[in-house]
């Protein structure tokens, strides 16, 4: 059965309930036109502060109706799969404990189940096909005069009369008896775009955002205004001298992103597909979002814009997925959307920082060895890691040393960020002070990332000069331990 | 300014959700403009083999009348769904009560956990 609109508020509630230290529920400050108030759900270890955020958006368009039931089983799923340390299925698709746990760890997913409940209420209940909010139509107004197109009232090119070229055919209108696309009387007119706005303001650290529609299949990436292009920055939406030809196809005039960004969206995108496609056997190819006509005022564009539009604003990479290939499937058949779309989505997420900050680690030393020590002499050699990417990378001694070594810089070591694609070494020192001439020693160490959770083992060993002697053998390393300065 | 997307509302007959492909953007955009069709959530062509595919919205009036325009010569129609009658019966799975108001009662994932 699909949920209701009473069914996806109180979803949010007995979750944050269940699942206390894993969740939140955040409400939004801007009730509906018919007076609903909404909820976000964060799903995550970290605190908001101590994340980067994923922002996932459901029932923009209230016809279609199997985002929201998606949300609600997605952040189910991770919920109850970390509770219970285990991973999750989803028809050919696997996802193990660890990464569950790495991504819970490593990222805050927020859940915007039914951003228009007003339409979904109606579109429940009246017009299946209703597709805008239920903002009351103006004076006289028959029924196709109510409501707005939630994802054409977004501040991005909101204006399209007055910011596309007169024959780019944008596919919104200025029309308030539009049964489809009325735009609003304003930018952000309604609170439905307020609250996803609100979001964006407030919620520190969202750096993505993936606003779940339906149906084509299709996975869409920015931009939606115009054709891509990597080469002019100034040929943009904030510049006013394309407004009379801005969206025409083909005119070799397109909108500006940098080369990096339109790998990070492309690379993503294509990771979501690949996640779908495990599942069924579904193909939801990538395009951009801009194929036939221009869109304006679309919740996608509006995330990426706003770095643009005010520089001390986050950058936010926005993405839009059109899941199925109908609004109202048998729920039989939107349960397998669900699942599909579950796992392209877990395994875009999975993804995020590799590809956007270019976030790798690799163990380059998997054993250390302290070999012919002199007795009593200490010595240091360190475990090496090669470090990419534009985040600070935190090395963190989780377990260990065992068999007398030590960790003379501390328990944890930071590796400045470096930038996309560069790599250099980050190096944990351990030492060890030789025992007895001939002895030697063993041990371990395990250390984590805390960027991407991973944990490494490191096999640690160590002899003394001289010649092996009878007796204990484990007597080689912090049999007359040295106290190390931190650094 | 080029003529503002129609308003495609129709009450009385079924809606079908048709695959419409073309052999390249602007036959399709003309077929969509000729046509009057709801272009659904965004109005996206995915290319394939056989040329840009776009998921239009159409009553069979429209589509008659879409088949007779010059555009519709070049454009393949195959019918996908009737949107209408999925949608009468989809409101048979939207339950009266709420399956969560009790507390304790939480929803469950659809993947499997192990």
């Amino acid at each position: 059965m699909y949920l209701t609109v009473p069914e996806l508020a109180s979803a949010v509630t007995s979750l944050s309930a269940a699942y206390p230290g894993l969740s939140q529920a955040i409400d939004v400050p801007h009730p509906t036109h018919e007076g609903r108030a909404s909820q976000v759900l964060r799903v995550g270890v970290q605190p908001t502060s101590a994340a980067d955020g994923l922002l996932i958006l459901g029932g923009v368009h209230a016809r279609e109706w199997i985002p929201p039931d998606l949300c609600i089983s997605l952040a189910a799923d991770l919920l109850e799969a970390y509770d219970g340390g285990t991973g999750l299925i989803y028809g050919g698709a696997t996802f193990s404990a660890a990464e569950i746990k790495k991504l819970l760890h490593t990222v805050n997913l927020y859940f915007f189940p039914c951003v228009n409940p007003d339409g979904r209420s109606f579109s429940q209940s009246g017009d299946a096909n209703w597709r805008k909010n239920r903002r009351p139509a103006p004076g006289g107004g028959g029924p196709s005069c109510v409501g707005v197109d939630i994802n054409r009232n977004f501040d991005f090119l909101w204006d399209h009369t007055a910011r596309f070229a007169a024959d780019a055919g944008v596919r919104t209108s200025a029309d308030p008896c539009n049964y489809q696309t009325y735009r609003g009387p304003a930018a952000a007119s309604e609170p439905e775009t307020r609250n996803v706005v609100w979001v964006l303001d407030n919620i520190p650290r969202i750096r993505w955002l993936v606003d779940v529609h339906s149906a084509v299949p299709v996975v869409l990436h920015s931009w939606g205004d115009d054709r891509n292009q990597t080469t002019a920055p100034d040929d943009n939406f904030g510049n006013t001298a394309l407004d009379a030809v801005r969206g025409r196809l083909g005119d070799g005039i397109g909108e500006y992103l940098s080369g990096r960004d339109q790998l990070v969206a492309t690379d993503l995108a294509g990771r979501l597909r690949d996640g779908v496609l495990t599942v069924r056997g579904a193909d939801y190819p990538v395009e951009q979002a801009m194929t036939l006509y221009p869109t304006s005022g679309a919740s996608d564009d509006y995330a990426f814009s706003r770095h643009f539009a005010d520089p001390a604003k986050p950058k936010v990479f926005g993405w839009t997925v059109e899941c199925g290939t109908s609004f109202q499937p048998a729920f039989s058949e939107a349960a397998e959307v669900i699942r599909e779309t579950s796992a392209g989505l877990l395994r875009f997420a999975l993804g995020l920082h590799e590809v956007t900050d270019g976030l790798l680690i690799d163990l380059r030393t998997p054993a250390v060895s302290f070999p012919d020590t002199p007795e009593g002499e200490t010595t240091e050699a360190a475990v090496v890691f090669d470090c990419s990417g534009d985040l600070e990378i935190h090395l963190d001694v989780t377990a260990g040393p065992t068999g007398g070594f030590g960790t003379p810089a501390g328990a944890s070591v930071a590796v400045p960020p470096q930038g996309f694609g560069v790599t250099t070494q980050g190096r944990l020192p351990i030492s060890c002070t030789a025992g007895p001439a001939g002895t030697s020693a063993t041990g371990s160490v395990t250390v984590r990332c805390r960027e991407t959770t991973e944990e490494f083992v490191i096999a640690l060993s160590a002899n003394s000069a001289g010649p092996p002697v009878a007796g204990p053998a484990d007597a080689g390393c912090g049999t007359n331990p040295v106290a190390q300065p931190a650094t | 300014m080029s003529p503002e997307p129609p308003d495609d509302h129709s009450s009385d007959e079924h809606v079908f959700r048709y695959r419409v492909i073309g052999p390249d953007a602007e036959q399709l955009r003309t077929f969509i403009a000729e046509s009057g069709a709801d272009a659904s959530c965004r109005p996206v062509a995915v290319r394939s083999e056989a040329g840009l595919t776009v998921q239009l919205l159409l009553t069979r009036t429209q589509l008659g009348r879409a088949r007779a325009t010059r555009a519709g010569d070049g454009v393949v129609i195959e019918e996908v769904e009737d949107v209408t009658a999925a949608q009468q019966a989809a409101r048979a799975e939207v339950g009266p009560g709420n399956r969560f108001a009790q507390r304790g009662d939480v929803p469950h994932g659809l993947g499997r956990k192990e």
